[in-house]
């Protein structure tokens, strides 16, 4: 089930929030359990045993490491454990997910003719399993204490507000909110702003400018001019953000409604500077998990710089080939290792000397590229579309280039405004001015109408059935 | 709860309370089968049932009903399409808005493939070969191509220029009838193609009617022996469905009503009238031409003074041009080749037409794949 639907708005969020609410505390986990088990089979009932079995496995797991920890084989059985779950849980994610990558690519390579499994991707696994893989390697570093209550732990890791498209929440970000949690109307107030808000992004914001780029990517050289290029390419970037910041923002309101406090997942990463500072803003949860569980244990930094730079390559190698079982994910992935290494070897003091218009120039170039490369997922048709994008083969401007960059004019303006934190600054000194000088609640007041209009354009859209796609379905 | 989290509890609940009540009145309604509208089916939802539930069935129904039983669909669809022109769209969902409420269907090159138009145009032009028959071909311009000045401003349509240009180049034993000139001629004077529907007027297809038959040196009959009348002023049309506006108004549709008395044979059916009445009251009113689109409909027009049969192969935009037809041939066997399955080389044989008159509006022949039929 996806949030932007009507059924989940009008049928499942209504009836599960107030369910749980009506529940007795002590039966509260174990209902939000059901009804994420119920959210998640209603996309695909069949993958919920891996999912349940992802759970178990980490489960036992964690029981077995605070076992060998009590009884001083942490370093022989604690290890073994260890191992066992990193190996399980990434052999669970590369049996679903990259099978038929490596048999495709090992056919084309060899010109053997291994069959491929055509296996759907169970929707949300790579989330998943790197949540449950966290867990266990935190137990594991005592960071965590083991969770005793398999509910309380089945409830963490299906959870389905941030079950399909992230946040990555470690167990360590909720641990104290898994088995208590405070609510109040405040949070859950709180929450349905922030939920509202999200859905509008989704909706509002990059489902319309997502069907600018289906269209632009379907168009034929015929159509196509350099401007037209660009245009898709930033329409995705567009697309791309408001869609995973929506969801996220989406994920962390009805987690607050639950009393929980997911963390951040973005921030305003279109109002980087460089290409370091855009990868501290963007997706953050996913950029932690590979910093705290590849990068550092690799050795980070610590260990000098050709170290650092082989880390580096792995790290987004990874990082590339997380985002979907696909040569243009691992090339996605390559070019911000370079970009990176470039930064961190000269280019980011460099960088400084320069008006920081320049720097975001220079920062969005290099991120609205990357969305090319990551957007197109048949290598042939990367390639063609880089020509097109650098004006080979085809002309600077057509009639449809100007014709699409005129009536989306408006639109791209309240996107790029959107993309920053300008919004919600002058809302935030508005509302804190309304309410100093009418009354206190104003503020909330103004705040909820705004959600509200939110949501009837939402609904307008939803029911209408305009471009609605699920762009997580390869992650 | 004391008094300061008391707006927090109202705003909270409200909102869970009115999204629940759409989610219940989603059940409670009754459900609509059909939208006006839209002129489609709607999903019903279905009960809930466990094995529908493994087979993701349910989902799916659910998922689409949810939106096709929402509580005022057609209010929010509205308010969807204004909401996107407020922001500065020009088109939606493949119509163009264009000016005095004109809606465009929005057909790019890229949407078009050479390949398909040359080799319709080659079958086409093989047809001629192997039948003895006297083959027209009677291309009708898109709407947007011909009344460009209502298209939104940097508006793009294909190429149709070009394509025609192509024609001559393949067609040698097939006549091609341009109908561009006569059309063009009356486009301030007359409507020539419906507001908010992709097909031509009665207008529109009397004028190509004339020209046809000044390539046939036959005199034509004037409109007003037709005694053309408005027999609906509420017309919203196939375009305006897939964009409902607020501010769209809907299109007077006139129709020749005094027509040769004829004998009809629709797939089988025996009827006496070319028109379907009943299909003015439905949204498909366009349906009102022989109650719609069938594989092969024979027409003999009673104390027909014309001996002469015409075969014509054809897509809608022929609906309204055949009671024009139907003054000067005895019998008119139309076919359409997305309902028609039979082979046509035996219908060739059986009917012996001594005129055959290819009909269809330009993008809909470059786009069809049936057209491989009319030489089976």
């Amino acid at each position: 089930m996806v949030f932007s639907s009507i059924v989940f708005l009008c049928i499942f969020f209504p009836a599960v929030i107030l369910l749980y609410y009506l529940c007795p505390r002590q039966l509260r986990n174990l209902f939000l359990l059901l009804a994420s088990l119920f959210f998640y089979a209603w996309g695909e009932p069949k993958y919920i045993v891996i999912m349940l079995f992802s759970t178990i496995f980490d489960y036992c797991n964690g029981r077995l490491l605070e076992y060998f920890e009590a009884k001083g084989k942490k370093d022989t059985f604690g290890r073994l454990v260890l191992a066992a779950s990193v190996i399980g849980n990434l052999s669970i994610l590369c049996f679903f997910k990259y099978t038929d990558f490596i048999l495709t690519t090992l056919n084309s390579l060899s010109g053997s003719e291994f069959a491929l499994l055509g296996l759907a991707l169970p929707i949300g696994i790579s989330f998943y399993t790197f949540q449950t893989m966290s867990y266990t390697i935190d137990v594991y570093r005592g960071q965590v204490a083991a969770q005793h209550n398999l509910i309380s732990f089945g409830m963490y890791v299906c959870l389905f507000p941030q079950l399909i498209a992230g946040p990555i929440v470690r167990y360590s970000d909720i641990a104290g909110e898994v088995d208590t949690r405070e609510t109040s109307f405040r949070l859950c107030a709180a929450g349905m702003h922030r939920f509202l808000l999200g859905l509008g992004k989704k909706v509002l914001l990059a489902n319309q400018i997502g069907a600018l780029w289906d269209e632009i990517y379907s168009l034929g050289a015929s159509d196509l001019s350099m401007s037209l290029a660009w245009l898709g390419a930033l329409s995705f970037t567009f697309q791309i953000y408001f869609d995973f910041s929506g969801y996220s923002d989406m994920a962390f309101g009805l987690g607050e409604m639950f009393g929980f406090h997911f963390p951040e997942n973005f921030c305003y990463p279109y109002t980087a500077k460089s290409i370091t500072e855009f990868w501290r803003r963007w997706h953050m949860t996913l950029g932690s998990w590979f910093r705290e569980y590849l990068y550092i244990p690799l050795g980070g930094n610590r260990k000098g710089r050709p170290r650092q730079i082989a880390n580096l390559f792995v790290v987004w190698f990874f990082t590339g080939l997380w985002h979907g079982a696909g040569w243009n994910f691992i090339l996605w992935g390559l070019y911000f290792f370079v970009l990176l290494v470039l930064e961190k070897l000269f280019l980011l003091r460099q960088l400084n000397r320069f008006p920081s218009v320049f720097q975001h120039l220079y920062a969005l170039s290099w991120i609205i590229l990357g969305w090319v490369i990551f957007a197109c997922d048949d290598i042939s048709k990367l390639f063609q579309y880089l020509k097109w994008f650098f004006g080979i083969g085809v002309a600077p401007v057509n009639q449809l280039a100007l014709y699409e960059w005129t009536t989306h004019a408006a639109f791209l303006v309240i996107l790029a405004l959107a993309s920053t934190e300008l919004p919600a600054k002058v809302c935030a000194s508005l509302l804190e001015r309304i309410s100093a000088s009418l009354w206190q609640s104003a503020a909330f007041w103004l705040k909820s109408a705004w959600c509200l209009l939110v949501l009837l354009l939402s609904m307008a859209m939803l029911v209408s059935g305009s471009y609605n796609p699920f762009l997580y379905f390869r992650f | 709860m004391n008094k300061k989290q008391r707006f927090y509890a109202v705003f909270f609940l409200t909102t869970v309370l009115f999204l629940a009540v759409c989610g219940i009145l989603l059940f409670a309604l009754p459900q609509r089968t059909y939208s006006e509208n839209e002129n489609r089916y709607l999903t019903t939802l279905k009960p809930p049932s466990f094995s529908d539930f493994l087979d993701t069935s349910m989902q799916k129904n659910f998922t689409d009903g949810a939106n096709d039983q929402f509580l005022c669909r057609d209010l929010w669809m509205k308010f969807a399409t204004a909401l996107q022109r407020a922001v500065g769209f020009q088109d939606i969902g493949g119509v163009y808005f264009g000016k005095e409420g004109y809606y465009f269907e929005r057909i790019l090159d890229s949407h078009l493939s050479d390949k398909r138009w040359q080799n319709n145009l080659q079958l086409l032009e093989q047809f001629a070969e192997t039948y003895h028959t006297a083959v027209s071909f009677l291309p009708v311009p898109s709407k947007g191509n011909l009344l460009t000045d209502l298209l939104p401003a940097n508006a793009v349509l294909y190429h149709a220029n070009k394509l025609y240009e192509e024609i001559p180049q393949t067609l040698h034993r097939t006549a091609f009838l341009d109908v561009r000139p006569v059309l063009l001629e009356y486009k301030n004077s007359r409507q020539l193609y419906f507001k908010t529907d992709h097909h031509w007027t009665m207008d529109a297809a009397y004028l190509t009617y004339t020209a046809w038959c000044k390539v046939h040196g036959t005199k034509p009959a004037s409109l007003e022996t037709f005694a053309p009348d408005c027999v609906r002023r509420d017309f919203f049309g196939t375009l305006y469905s897939k964009a409902p506006d607020f501010c769209s108004l809907p299109d007077d549709f006139y129709l020749p009503v005094q027509v040769p008395d004829a004998e009809l044979n629709i797939d089988g059916r025996q009827t006496d009238s070319i028109y379907d009445w009943q299909k003015l009251d439905s949204k498909d009113q366009y349906g009102v031409y022989f109650g719609g689109n069938f594989g092969r409909i024979d027409i003999r027009v009673k104390h027909s003074t014309s001996k002469k049969t015409l075969l014509l192969i054809k897509d809608s935009f022929a609906n309204s041009i055949v009671p024009f037809f139907m003054k000067d041939y005895q019998h008119i066997i139309m076919i359409d080749l997305r309902y028609y399955n039979k082979p046509l080389s035996s219908l060739m044989q059986e009917t012996a037409p001594e005129e055959t008159l290819f009909l269809y509006e330009l993008s809909n022949f470059a786009q069809d794949i049936n057209f491989f039929k009319i030489l089976k």
